[in-house]
């Protein structure tokens, strides 16, 4: 009793104190946060992701009896490996001794190089002062010469964007071709799995959206415009549910972002009775 | 306040962005996978195992695929115990669960169906029956899910008529059943022979030929009731009588006035109007979708062909072009195509043709098909065949293609009639 | 003047990064990590096998993993509970109805490093004979 009523008591005094509004917005904030980063997850939750193991393909054999003949020869082989073996660790520790040696004699080299450089630098210092006059001139006139430079950059530069632009236009092009070639296979999928009910005709059209994740799999297929005959609508849903995946192998990531994180499906027989 | 606009400056660029849209035109139209569960069942045995009659009634349309229940992984019967992986692992596309009980006396069924690869439960209803209506039940929730599927009512629940003899011709029966054979009931038995059965627009009637007067006469009869009316007894052919659409009046070809021609007759007055005119035998008519023209055999044309007239006008014109003999023509309920007897290289088929491009299409490869005759929706026909030396019925669907033979009867079978929708 | 002199401490400028927001928005991401970490594990712990191998390349389907675990209990990724051993001839059992259904299924054995090799044989003769032509061995690439 006495817990609640002091609670409550406390509950007052901070809807009353100046906190009260900071802590709502940052919580109310938090909140928000929350949802924007827990959003998106919701459909690629419901369905549960596929494990796709890396694997070695066996088939069973049934063992013929040539096989103990060659047992033999091998064991041979392998006790002539093995003396080879020691030779060879011999050989290996007398090159290690070798480059020991080596390291020693480079790094006495070094020592003598730096005690040059500290007097050359000194040296540089005192000439450095003279020149120094000498380069102000040369800056006066070198500035001019500047100013004639940067006009002839800025149009080189205009030139320059000029092509940039018509490159990336170029890269649109070939982008668009790329997208086409995949849209290609995406149809083909998707028309392998269509199986359409009786009552569908030719001129009913259903619009589907279908997002992608960059390794092909759809996480979400709804309708965006209906034909009307629900029947063929579902069928439309469920030829882009039981296709699963795309093959977007080989895809580069900008082709998908532009074109395939996102894009629609129109159903529209052509090949059905009127 | 410049980040905040920054933030949401981006959002409305990616909402934006115009969407790259890829164009599906074909598809493979396989049929659909689904898995019809075993229902739940608290009680004892059952007449019928009411999932398996489903699972049967949707394989037959030729747009499904149903899964052997040998292969079913788990045989859940609410929503908590399906698990979508296990059925995605199978291929199947559709999940049907019910569950069943008894509830003052009759037989509660609630199914549902699940969209496997969206995840999703797609349809749940309930229905009963009484005792004896196990299959009617069946055939009501494949109804409903054939409807949920195709996007076309389901026909399950319909039934049909045929001419069954027996012993060699020495005695005829006509019969009505489910469309899938079952639960035959009898309706009229003769020594004398039965033909052309025809229901009414409203499932209440049918019509047929009957000879028990000696010569053939055209009747009519309560479905329910059996009771019967005779409509014609003129001297020569009384024969192939069909309901016009809005139920007033009957096509038939009489050759009263010398050679065949068709014939209407108003039920209200009954009085009979000449609609063809010529020297050639005109029969087998059968009317317009909407109502306002017959379509008809007639060798006018020195071979069997099928011509359509406008009662209005009067105006004749031909519709096939395509082999050598064309017969026995039914309208679609849509109005588009048109269901024929086509024979090619002296076998005959089941064709369709379509009414506005006139392309045909065949439709079956066995011999001596015929007397075709379509479901309410449209989807499937119901045929005559022989298999071994016997007559039997098949059906296909108009689509796909699909056939499939009707259970073997004691005897002889032919003229299927396929009900309107009750 | 000594007002004057504090003024001037308080008004320079401060030296240090301010660390908080940073621990902030670490600690938020942790959070929304430690959420979606446990949605994303699933199937059985195994010590696979170090080998160089390609991963599985352009398969529609999500293949079907018979994993094995040390002890030699074996499991499936598919039911209800995929972490319940069960026993080889059920596990054959789903296999053969998975495959009758969807012959394009790929199988992998996804077996400890530990387990005998005659019982990873036994496994592969028996899913051979539940129908799947040929098996896949599961592998991490050496570390």
């Amino acid at each position: 009793m006495n817990y609640v009523t002091t609670t409550k008591q406390y509950a007052i005094s901070f809807l009353h104190s100046d906190s009260f509004m900071p802590v709502m917005a940052s919580v109310l904030l938090h909140a928000f946060i929350l949802i924007i980063v827990g959003w998106g997850w919701e459909s690629s939750l419901v369905t549960p992701r596929k494990v796709m193991p890396n694997y070695v393909e066996a088939k069973l054999v049934a063992l013929k009896p040539t096989a103990p003949k060659k047992a033999a020869p091998k064991k041979i082989k392998k006790s002539v490996k093995k003396v080879d073996l020691a030779a060879q660790r011999h050989e290996q520790e007398r090159l290690k001794q070798l480059q020991v040696k080596k390291q020693r004699q480079i790094a006495q080299k070094k020592k003598a190089t730096e005690a040059l450089k500290v007097k050359q630098l000194a040296d540089k210092k005192a000439k450095a002062l003279a020149v120094e006059k000498a380069h102000q001139l040369q800056e006066e006139q070198n500035r001019l010469a500047e100013q004639q430079i940067l006009v002839e950059q800025q149009q080189q530069q205009a030139f320059a964007d000029a092509l940039a632009e018509e490159e990336l236009l170029l890269q649109a092009e070939l982008d668009a071709v790329a997208a086409q070639s995949f849209s290609g296979n995406i149809r083909n999928k998707v028309q392998s799995k269509w199986s359409r009910p009786p009552s569908a005709r030719n001129g009913m059209k259903c619009l589907l959206k279908i997002q992608l994740i960059p390794t092909g799999e759809i996480i979400d297929v709804s309708v965006i415009k209906g034909s009307g005959n629900s029947a063929f609508d579902r069928s439309a849903e469920q030829a882009v549910k039981k296709a699963e995946r795309f093959d977007l192998s080989g895809m580069e990531s900008r082709i998908f972002e532009k074109y395939f994180r996102q894009f629609n499906l129109e159903f529209n027989p052509q090949d059905l009775r009127q | 306040m410049r980040l905040v606009c920054l933030f949401f400056l981006v959002l409305l660029a990616n909402g934006a962005r115009a969407d790259l849209t890829i164009e599906i035109t074909q598809g493979v139209d396989n049929p659909t996978v689904i898995a019809v569960v075993p229902f739940g069942w608290g009680g004892g045995a059952l007449a019928e195992n009411v999932s398996n009659i489903i699972a049967q009634d949707l394989q037959r349309s030729g747009q499904f695929r149903p899964i052997d229940q040998n292969d079913m992984l788990a045989f859940p019967h609410r929503q908590a115990e399906v698990f979508y992986r296990d059925w995605r692992a199978l291929g199947t596309e559709y999940l049907l669960l019910g569950d069943m009980e008894m509830r003052n006396g009759r037989y509660q069924l609630t199914f549902e169906v699940y969209d496997v690869l969206a995840q999703k439960k797609v349809l749940r209803q309930s229905v009963d029956a009484g005792k004896g209506q196990l299959r009617d039940l069946a055939h009501y929730a494949s109804d409903k899910v054939y409807e949920l599927i195709t996007g076309i009512r389901g026909a399950f629940s319909t039934k049909m008529v045929y001419v069954e003899a027996l012993g060699g011709n020495k005695l005829y029966r006509l019969m009505l059943s489910d469309v899938d054979g079952a639960r035959p009931r009898l309706l009229l038995e003769s020594r004398q022979p039965l033909m052309s059965p025809s229901w009414s627009p409203d499932g209440r009637e049918i019509v047929y030929v009957s000879f028990e007067t000696g010569r053939p006469a055209i009747f009519r009869q309560e479905v329910a009731t059996a009771k019967r009316v005779q409509l014609t007894n003129f001297k020569g052919l009384n024969s192939a009588p069909v309901w016009s659409p809005d139920g007033k009046k009957l096509a038939l070809v009489l050759s009263k006035d010398g050679n065949p021609e068709v014939y209407t007759l108003d039920l209200a007055t009954g009085s009979f109007t000449r609609v063809t005119r010529h020297y050639a035998i005109d029969t087998e008519p059968n009317w317009t979708a909407d109502g306002k023209g017959i379509v008809f055999t007639s060798d006018r044309g020195g071979r069997p062909q099928i011509y359509k007239v406008t009662l209005a006008s009067g105006h004749t014109e031909r519709l096939t072009f395509e082999g050598d003999y064309n017969a026995r023509p039914r309208v679609s309920p849509d109005g588009k195509t048109l269901v024929i007897v086509h024979r090619s290289n002296g076998v005959f088929h089941i064709a369709t043709q379509d009414l506005a491009t006139g392309d045909m299409r065949v439709l079956t490869e066995t011999n001596l098909d015929e007397s075709p005759s379509i479901a309410p929706n449209g989807a499937m026909l119901m045929y005559a065949t022989k298999h071994q030396g016997k007559g039997i019925l098949a059906a296909v669907s108009l689509d796909a293609g699909v056939k499939f033979r009707l259970p073997s009867k004691a005897g002889d079978v032919r003229e299927p009639s396929w009900s309107p929708y009750f | 003047m000594r007002g004057n002199f504090r003024r001037k401490v308080t008004k320079k400028p401060m030296a240090e990064i301010n660390v908080v927001p940073y621990i902030d928005v670490m600690l938020v991401l942790l959070v929304v990590f430690m959420v979606t970490a446990p949605l994303l594990m699933q199937g059985v712990k195994v010590d696979l096998p170090q080998a160089p191998s390609g991963p599985i390349d352009n398969k529609d389907d999500e293949p079907l993993i018979v994993s094995v675990k040390k002890d030699g209990s074996y499991y499936i990724n598919l039911g209800r509970d995929q972490k319940q051993p069960k026993p080889l001839s059920e596990i054959t059992g789903i296999v053969s109805k998975v495959l009758r259904n969807k012959p394009s299924t790929f199988v992998v054995v996804w077996g400890d490093a530990q387990v005998p090799y005659g019982k990873v044989v036994t496994l592969m003769t028996e899913l051979q004979k539940a129908g799947a032509p040929s098996v896949g061995m599961a592998t991490e690439p050496p570390r």
